[in-house]
This record gives structure tokens, sequence and C-alpha cells, in this order.
């Protein structure tokens, strides 16, 4: 018979016992509620709802450059961000409002800029380069929340969302 | 994450989650489990404590938690349904030397642990020697022998 279908037995006893026999079927409904709501978690999980997996990695294309990032960070853990730029002529500039990095520590950027400046909340960093290039940034998630920001890699504006759970 | 809020989110979601796993996860019943919780135990102290290891966050999530349990238990001893709710009740499972199947399978409790508990706390030998088997609130049984009930 499937568990389903299952009548639970019904006791006489002289235990001194409050066994309460139909609390414990509806816990038994809960419990199985409540098991399907946490293998649905883990499986969004798995699948990178909370970050590292296919549902948060995100790829961006436009006049030949591309940024790669992740939609779902944890607070505290550790990402990369990386930007394929093509037809390099001779300098790269990559500019990221101050903004996003109240949210977002910027813990490397490889290869190491040549410069950076700051002007009206916006900080650009500069590379030397020719041909193609790519930059990979190491980031960690400093604050929780939600972040929006356009980030600018030799002209070319990609606007990203990044989702940081606690 | 300020520690107090953090201590009571890891409170409410432990005791969310060994609800919903039933009585006997918590019973330690294999070594493995026993190391399982040991991990869970690791996970949580690095939820909850995160890169700031200060005495100050220590002594502020101890007394969180403490506080917690403190006022759970006060609710318990005020409304007798809330403790129902977040501890259950005990419950039946072996009458008169006879397995209740359907209640030991819902609580995943299998002959052969009625048995152990059998053997261990009264020396018993067979499922007719009992009288009442109970699974307890902490996921242990206990054996209520057929000559004993008499």
């Amino acid at each position: 018979m499937p568990a389903s279908k299952q009548t639970i037995e019904n006791v006489r006893h002289n235990l001194q016992l409050d066994e309460n026999l139909h609390q414990h079927k509806k816990g038994w409904i809960i419990q199985k509620t409540g098991w399907a709501v946490l293998y649905a978690g883990l499986i969004l999980a798995a699948l990178g709802l909370f970050g590292t997996g296919v549902m948060s990695y995100r790829t961006q294309a436009r006049n030949g450059n591309s940024i790669k990032y992740e939609r779902f960070l944890r607070y505290e853990s550790e990402a990369e961000m990386t930007f394929d730029i093509a037809e390099v002529e001779d300098t790269i500039t990559l500019q990221i409002p101050q903004y996003y990095m109240e949210y977002i520590h910027l813990q490397s950027i490889t290869p190491l800029p040549l410069g950076n400046q700051t002007i009206d909340g916006q900080t650009t960093y500069f590379f030397k380069g020719r041909g193609t290039a790519s930059i990979h940034c190491g980031l960690m998630a400093k604050k929780a929340g939600s972040v929006t920001s356009t980030i600018v890699v030799n002209k070319t504006p990609f606007t990203i969302t990044h989702q940081i759970y606690p | 994450m300020n520690p107090v809020i953090r201590g009571i989110i890891i409170y409410l979601f432990l005791m969310l989650v060994f609800r919903l796993s039933g009585k006997r996860t918590l019973a330690q019943t294999t070594p493995f489990e026993f190391i399982l919780l040991l991990i869970i135990s690791e996970v949580t102290q690095q939820a909850l404590v995160g890169e700031d290891y200060s005495i100050t966050t220590s002594l502020i999530l101890i007394t969180t938690l403490i506080g917690t349990d403190l006022l759970f238990s006060m609710i318990k001893q005020h409304w007798r349904g809330f403790e129902k709710v977040t501890e259950g009740s005990p419950l039946i499972i072996v009458a008169n030397g006879r397995m209740l199947q359907h209640r030991a399978n819902k609580t995943r409790v299998s002959e052969e642990d009625v048995l152990e508990a059998a053997r261990n706390l009264h020396g018993l030998e067979r499922l007719e020697q009992i009288k009442y088997a109970v699974l307890e609130l902490d996921g242990s049984i206990s054996i209520i022998p057929q000559e004993a009930a008499e």
C-alpha cells in the first residue's frame, strides 16, 4: 500500500502519555511539504540561484566587447568578472562607478592597470594593449542588497546587476 | 550583518530544519549521523562568526542563542500548543509486542531500532517481550517491557 494511503493505527493504552495523533498526522503533512521546499531550494542552489551556477552566470556582448559576471553573489564571497575586448588600438579604459564599489570590493585587477583617476564618482583604470585583450577582476561582495551599475569598457557601456545575499 | 540578527536567523533556521527532518535526525543513531551533526555545528559556527573573531562578537552570540532559547522555553511553558508545534509529542510505535508499521514508517523507525533500544535498556530478546515502545521528543526510543507493564 502506498505510504500516502496508509491509515495510522489507533492504540488504546494505559500510559500517561499525550500522544495527540491528530497533530502528528498534520505534522507529517507539513513535514512532507517542508521536504519538498528544502529539496527545491537545494536544486535552485545547485543551479546557482544563490551564486556560482548556470542561473548566476551572465554574459553581455556589444561592439565586439563582452563582459562575463555573476548575477548572484553572497556577502563576503569571492567572484570574478571578465572583460574581453576586441580591436584594441593602443589603450583600454575601464570605467567603474564608485557607487558600485560601495557594494563590491575590487580585490584584484589582472593585468595591473597603468594608472587610474576618479572624476565625478567614476573611477577609470587605464591599460596598454593591442589586438584582443582580457581583463580579469577579482570581486568580493561587501554589502548585501541589489546593485545595478553601468561599467564602460572602451566607450562600450554594460549595465549589470548583482543581487547580493547576506 | 549584526551578530544578534545573525544568531536569531541561524537559531530559527536550525529549529525549522531539525523539526522538518523529524525526531530521528537528532537521535545520533549511527556514527555517521554523529559526524554529520559535528559538520553541521562547524558550518553553523562559520556562519555565526564569519571573519569576526572578537570576544565581543562571541559574547553577543552566546547571549543571543541562550536568550532566544530562554524566550522559547518561557513561551512553551505558558503556551503548551507552542511546545507541541516546535517539539511535537511522543508516539507509540510498538503496542503489545506488535510493531505499528504505519506509525513506524511515518517516523522512519525500523524494527531493528526498536530491538536495539530493547536490548540496550532492558536486555530484551524479542519484540513480543515489549509492551510499549515510545518514540520520545528527543528521538530516542523508550521501552516498557511486558512484565513491567503488568
